[in-house]
């Protein structure tokens, strides 16, 4: 929307009555360096927002030939004072395999901007060109998002700002020269307090050894609040102070007045007519997208040179609408349908009573599937223990019935049966299982002491070893005593039913050599030990 | 300005004081309570004039204290902005004075004080003229007018002013300033 030309007006004078000093020297404390002056800056600032709308701050930034860092410091103490609203949005940022460095100038603004936040950015230095990491940089950009600073003038809030501006300053003056400002204000000059009291607290404030108003955070001596209009125009604080600065207030007043003639003035040329809407930044976006297009059209012309569009702004898709509605004879109507729509959930076992009679069978859990898909869902129970799962036999497919009559008395009795089958087994895999590990320790037995008849071929290897082994017989001795120690209980079981260990039949010459041999250790070992 | 007005109070009594002199004890912790007191609606209770317990007391479980609803009959001062006061200075100060109405504490900030009157601590602390006919100083009276009030709910702080017509130090032959 256009600004009419009287608030362009408006916002000018405003700028130059109020703006036209220092902006970045808030607080006296701060020492005013050389060079660095931001005297009429916010004019300049104004000036150039006026003739836009939404911009992005480092643009702004670059067409003013100012620092960014300044105009972002000139722009917060506007925004505070009520002219400038900022906004923020986060734009995709592609990175560019092309990237100039960092020495290098760039060529367009857009350009540039993006390589200052990037290298604001960027955790990492940039690459050196044929590094190890050049892969990387080969891959599709990849879309980066970064926050962008907008700003824009608020007609409307600049003007409400600035119509009670000066209603406050002429009320102030006013009351100072009529001394209705009568309940005294007190402020603590400490260097990092600044508390301000009123009247109304001397008396918890009043300090009874030197009868001086004391600050109750730091204790130093109050000073009176009206100072700032003292020490302008007042030379000697004891030559009829009062009266002295009720004067010069009354002639501040007078020319405060007079100088701002031209912004009431105006005032009054705006006070009907409506102020430009200041459109919020989404708004402004979702407005200008149509300009937005065109502009990525523009960087399509770059694509084709293997440049990327460095700013890509995130679709717009509207403001958030969220639609409460209150479950009434119109929600429950349009709730319905999709009621209907929706499949009911099975409701878990444990949560099925007998009281419930309205259940359909979709919430009971049974759906209706061919009988296969059912038997496999009933074998899909879980099991007491997954580790032995393995011997769990399967339920024959003929114990399930195919249409039962009392769906929840089948179940049970399905899984009754189940559970049968399952135990009997889960005891059939318990014998297997100690089947195996007897054959198991036999073939341990053998492994450690000498050679089964299912191993001759190993044992015609090891066999050379064994006829060595003698040498060190002793230690060979041990390791077997041992082993027969702790398998003990073992071996008389298993021994007995291929005779004993001496009475094995041998069926190798060397094994059976080898076995003279251990036994004849054996049995030394065991007089010994008998 | 000061009102008889009519208040009601719950108070609680101990199952201790049961017994024939039960009003009496009643009255007495009424007094006790209330006299003296400042409440921001009413201002400061001055004194009670005469204490009616109404109806039975009604036992509150759990602590066996009872509770008696009593209407009273107080007579409260309750200041004004813009109501005239005689008080009496009580501290005299660089930045103003003090001066005490009774219960109510008043503060006179030096703007407050006409310009002839010059603070002075040479002796006492005190604001006078330059002719020395003024004095304000401690246990002065002197008429002021509240200007400003603040009422918290137990306290009322006032600021007056002495600059204006028949304010200031109250004389017995003149008739004022």
């Amino acid at each position: 929307m256009a600004v009419t030309e009287p608030y362009r007006k408006l916002i000018k004078l405003y700028a130059r009555a109020f703006y036209d000093g220092e902006m970045l020297a808030p607080s006296p404390s701060d020492k005013p360096k050389k060079g660095k002056s931001s005297r009429g800056l916010a004019v300049v600032v104004l000036d150039t927002l006026m003739r836009r709308q939404w911009i992005k701050e480092e643009e702004l930034a670059k067409d003013l030939q100012l620092h960014a860092k300044q105009l972002k410091k000139v722009l917060k103490v506007l925004q505070d004072e009520g002219i400038v609203v900022r906004d923020s949005r986060k734009e995709t940022v592609l990175r560019d395999p092309s990237k100039p460095p960092r020495g290098a100038k760039p060529d367009d603004v857009k350009a540039e901007v993006k390589a200052e936040i990037g290298l604001a950015h960027e955790p990492k230095p940039p690459k050196p060109p044929g590094g190890a990491d050049d892969g990387e940089d080969e891959e599709a950009p990849k879309p980066k998002y970064h926050t962008y600073t907008y700003c824009s003038i608020d007609y409307a809030l600049a003007l409400d700002v600035m119509r009670y501006r000066l209603l406050r300053a002429r009320k102030k003056l006013r009351d100072e020269v009529d001394d209705k400002n009568v309940v005294q204000e007190y402020v603590c000059p400490g260097p990092n307090c600044g508390a301000k009291y009123t009247a109304h607290d001397a008396a918890a404030l009043l300090n009874f050894d030197d009868h001086e108003l004391h600050c109750s955070r730091c204790d130093t001596v109050l000073i009176e609040d009206s100072a700032d209009l003292a020490k302008m125009d007042i030379g000697t604080k004891e030559d009829n102070e009062r009266r002295r600065r009720r004067e010069a207030v009354k002639d501040m007043l007078a020319r405060i007045e007079l100088q701002i003639k031209p912004l009431t003035d105006q005032l009054e040329v705006v006070r009907n007519l409506p102020p430009p809407v200041t459109l919020s930044l989404s708004e402004w976006v979702l407005q200008n997208s149509v300009m937005q297009q065109t502009l990525g059209s523009a960087d399509g012309k770059e694509d084709r040179k293997g440049h990327v569009p460095t700013h890509v702004p995130l679709p717009f898709m509207g403001e958030t609408q969220v639609k409460v509605e209150i479950a009434g004879a119109g929600g429950a109507a349009q709730a319905a349908p999709q009621e209907e729509a929706a499949p009911l959930k099975q409701l878990p076992p444990w949560m099925i009573r007998q009281s419930m009679t309205n259940l359909t069978a979709e919430q009971r859990g049974e759906y209706a599937l061919p009988p296969g898909v059912k038997e496999e869902l009933v074998k899909g129970e879980p099991k007491p223990e997954p580790e032995v799962g393995q011997f769990a036999v399967k339920p024959e497919p003929g114990l399930v019935k195919e249409e039962p009559a009392d769906p929840e008395a089948e179940q049970r009795r399905i899984q009754e049966e189940y559970a049968k089958a399952y135990y009997a087994a889960y005891q059939e895999s318990l014998r297997k299982a100690q089947e195996e590990a007897a054959v198991a320790a036999e073939v341990r037995e053998d492994n450690g002491v000498g050679l089964t008849a299912g191993l001759e071929a190993k044992a015609e290897e090891e066999g050379m070893e064994w006829e060595e082994g003698p040498s060190d017989a002793g230690a060979a001795g041990l390791d077997v005593r041992i082993q027969e120690q702790e398998e003990g209980a073992y071996d008389d079981e298993e021994w007995e039913e291929g005779g004993t260990a001496d009475a094995l039949p041998g069926q190798d010459v060397d094994r059976k050599q080898t076995e003279e041999v251990l036994h004849a250790e054996d049995d030394l070992d065991w007089e010994e030990g008998g | 300005m000061f009102f008889h007005i009519v208040l009601e109070r719950t108070m609680l009594l101990h199952p201790r004081f049961f017994g024939p002199k039960l009003r009496d004890t009643l009255t007495h912790q009424l007094l006790q309570d209330v006299e003296g007191r400042c409440d921001g609606k009413n201002g400061f209770i001055v004194a009670v004039t005469n204490v009616d317990p109404k109806g039975s007391g009604e036992i509150t479980s759990g602590t066996g204290m009872v509770k008696f609803p009593v209407s009273y009959n107080a007579l409260v001062f309750r200041p004004f902005k813009g109501e005239v006061l005689e008080c009496v200075v009580t501290q005299v100060f660089k930045m103003g004075f003090f001066a005490e109405a009774g219960p109510l504490q008043v503060f006179v900030s030096n703007h407050l004080i006409p310009d002839d009157l010059t603070f002075d601590s040479t002796q006492e602390p005190c604001f006078k003229s330059d002719t020395g006919e003024w004095r304000i100083q401690k246990e002065t009276e002197v008429r002021l007018k509240i200007v400003g009030m603040r009422i918290d709910a137990t306290n009322i702080s006032a600021i007056g002013t002495i600059k204006d017509d028949f304010l200031g130090e109250i004389r017995d032959d003149a008739t004022g300033t």
